[in-house]
């Protein structure tokens, strides 16, 4: 299974192409569940197991919060470990960000201030979660739109003190990176090479984002996930096998979802881009 | 020296009030405060988005702008309360009760009711069912049986005639309903085939699925269901129809 998803790059599994996928086998490396969406029994929870008996599955969290100040949620933990007893995936994810504090969640990633006291929770988070799992997890680096002040690191800097740390591996979002790149003001390229290529990266992923004018006139990337893959990002990309080698990625599409065989020939692509770097590696 | 507690405590409060109290920990040359507004879109977006998708026909009634101005509100008032998607719109049958704005539509907190049962007995662990020669047995020799409810089962208290206008909506070219108020209560679970069955229930039905999911023996939980129940034929018809439906279950499933 583990060999098979390293050949081909895979899609994320969104409910409209949740009957096309189990009718028939799809030509695709792996896909990729959000894990909440298969959370307690039921009918979603029979899909996944028969979607992992047919191709092979990873799970990537977006509600853990592994960022925040007060404390994991135990029964997100739990859920999160039966399911993945449930389905084996090749890797589960989370992100570089925190989405509840106290009694109150959001349904999306807000950023870290790199600050030592947030390392220090961000390690104590992704030890405690691997222990309970039992097994490794990537963190995923998130878009940024706003930076805090007064910080100790540098979000690569802060990623690759966190490796080192607990042992996690990384998912580097390269739509990502060039949508905080721009939203913050740094280079990409640099972003990319500061990140230690030591096998720690595990899984890239691409995505399309959109551009948006602010009420103030200031112009924002926005990590959307609804549109093709940008030039710029597929430009990075090739950069990054240079870096990395080649590794197991993904294409992820969540709004204005296009047919299955639209996405599968955006994966199609990134096998294009992999395939040189294969040659080199056998 | 600057906390993470306190970063994240202002954090949240600015996304759900529009307050701004955080800014004093942003890094200006890098960013505007007007930023911070994409976290809250992203907010409302994504809890809107969750909303519509366990309340489809309260959507369907109101009509794409007012399930909006219904979710702003609710998503003010009521925070998600954790990072399992399943859990946010728990209270939103209690909020359409008082909502001013809805008032011209009192059926709507009934179909809220009933789709937050649905929503959640199509996620309910699955259990084996019980059929009527396990039943009988486990009578004979366990005197202290107590009744297993199939995790899917949900009882919903109902004013108005609410499954008829939520069957009406499942339809393309809607007719009109006469909207009748009656109270009643809705027993809702998934049945065999996973198809989400409802119908409306007896009181001595409910009262005893509703002492035997509190682990009341089933002797005891029938005495106190029939106390000054007449027919007890249309209750053994009405039970025998539930048992072969799949509303009671042999064992719960053991998690991990």
């Amino acid at each position: 299974m583990q060999q098979h998803a390293l050949e081909q790059s895979g899609i994320g599994l969104r409910a409209p192409h949740m009957r096309e996928l189990l009718t028939s086998k799809v030509s695709i490396g792996f896909l990729e569940a959000h894990s909440e969406n298969y959370f307690g029994g039921g009918l979603a929870r029979k899909q996944i197991r028969k979607i992992a008996e047919m191709y092979p599955v990873t799970l990537h969290g977006v509600g853990l919060s592994l960022g925040r100040a007060d404390g994991l949620d135990q029964e997100h933990i739990n859920q999160i470990k039966s399911l993945a007893y449930e389905i084996n995936p090749i890797f589960i994810s989370e992100h570089l960000s925190w989405s509840g504090y106290s009694h109150s969640h959001v349904p999306d990633l807000l950023p870290i201030p790199f600050i030592n006291e947030a390392l220090n929770v961000f390690v104590d988070h992704v030890n405690e979660f691997q222990n309970k799992i039992g097994r490794q997890i990537l963190v995923e680096n998130p878009s940024n739109y706003l930076a805090f002040a007064k910080l100790n690191y540098t979000e690569t800097e802060f990623l690759n003190t966190l490796v080192d740390r607990t042992g996690c591996g990384l998912l580097l979002d390269i739509n990502n990176i060039a949508v905080s790149s721009y939203n913050l003001g740094y280079d990409p390229v640099a972003y990319i090479d500061k990140i230690k290529a030591d096998g720690r990266v595990k899984q890239f992923h691409l995505a399309g984002y959109q551009i948006n004018q602010l009420e103030n006139g200031e112009k924002v990337y926005l990590d959307t996930h609804g549109k093709p893959v940008y030039p710029e990002v597929w430009k990075l990309y090739t950069h990054a096998l240079q870096r990395f080698g080649v590794i197991p990625t993904l294409i992820e599409w969540d709004t204005d979802i296009p047919s299955l065989d639209i996405l599968v020939a955006e994966a199609a692509k990134a096998d294009k881009c992999l395939l040189p770097h294969k040659r080199k590696s056998q | 020296m600057t906390s993470l507690n306190d970063i994240q405590a202002a954090f949240i409060h600015d996304i759900y009030t529009g307050e701004r109290t955080s800014v004093v920990y942003l890094d200006k040359n890098l960013t505007s405060t007007t930023r911070l507004d994409i976290y809250q879109n992203n907010t409302i977006l994504g809890l809107t988005d969750i909303l519509a998708s366990a309340f489809p026909i309260v959507k369907k009634i109101v009509g794409e702008e007012f399930f909006k101005t219904i979710a702003r509100y609710y998503i003010k008032s009521h925070p998600q309360p954790s990072g399992n998607r399943h859990t946010f719109g728990v209270d939103l049958e209690i909020f359409l009760d008082g909502f001013k704005l809805a008032a011209s539509l009192p059926y709507l907190r009934d179909v809220a009711a009933l789709e937050w049962a649905y929503f959640q007995a199509t996620l309910a662990d699955e259990a084996s069912l019980l059929n009527f020669q396990s039943l009988t047995s486990e009578m004979s020799i366990n005197p202290t049986f107590v009744l297993a409810i199939h995790p899917s089962v949900h009882i919903v208290l109902q004013k108005f005639n609410a499954l008829d206008i939520w069957q009406e909506h499942q339809k393309k070219e809607i007719d009109s309903i006469e909207l009748k108020s009656k109270t009643h209560q809705l027993i809702i679970w998934r049945g065999l085939n996973d198809s989400i069955l409802m119908r409306p229930v007896s009181d001595i039905l409910s009262t005893l699925i509703a002492h035997s999911q509190k682990g009341i023996t089933f002797n005891e939980a029938m005495i106190a269901a029939s106390n000054g129940v007449n027919n007890i034929k249309k209750f053994q018809q009405e039970f025998a129809e539930v048992l072969s439906l799949g509303v009671f279950s042999q064992k719960r499933k053991e998690t991990l």
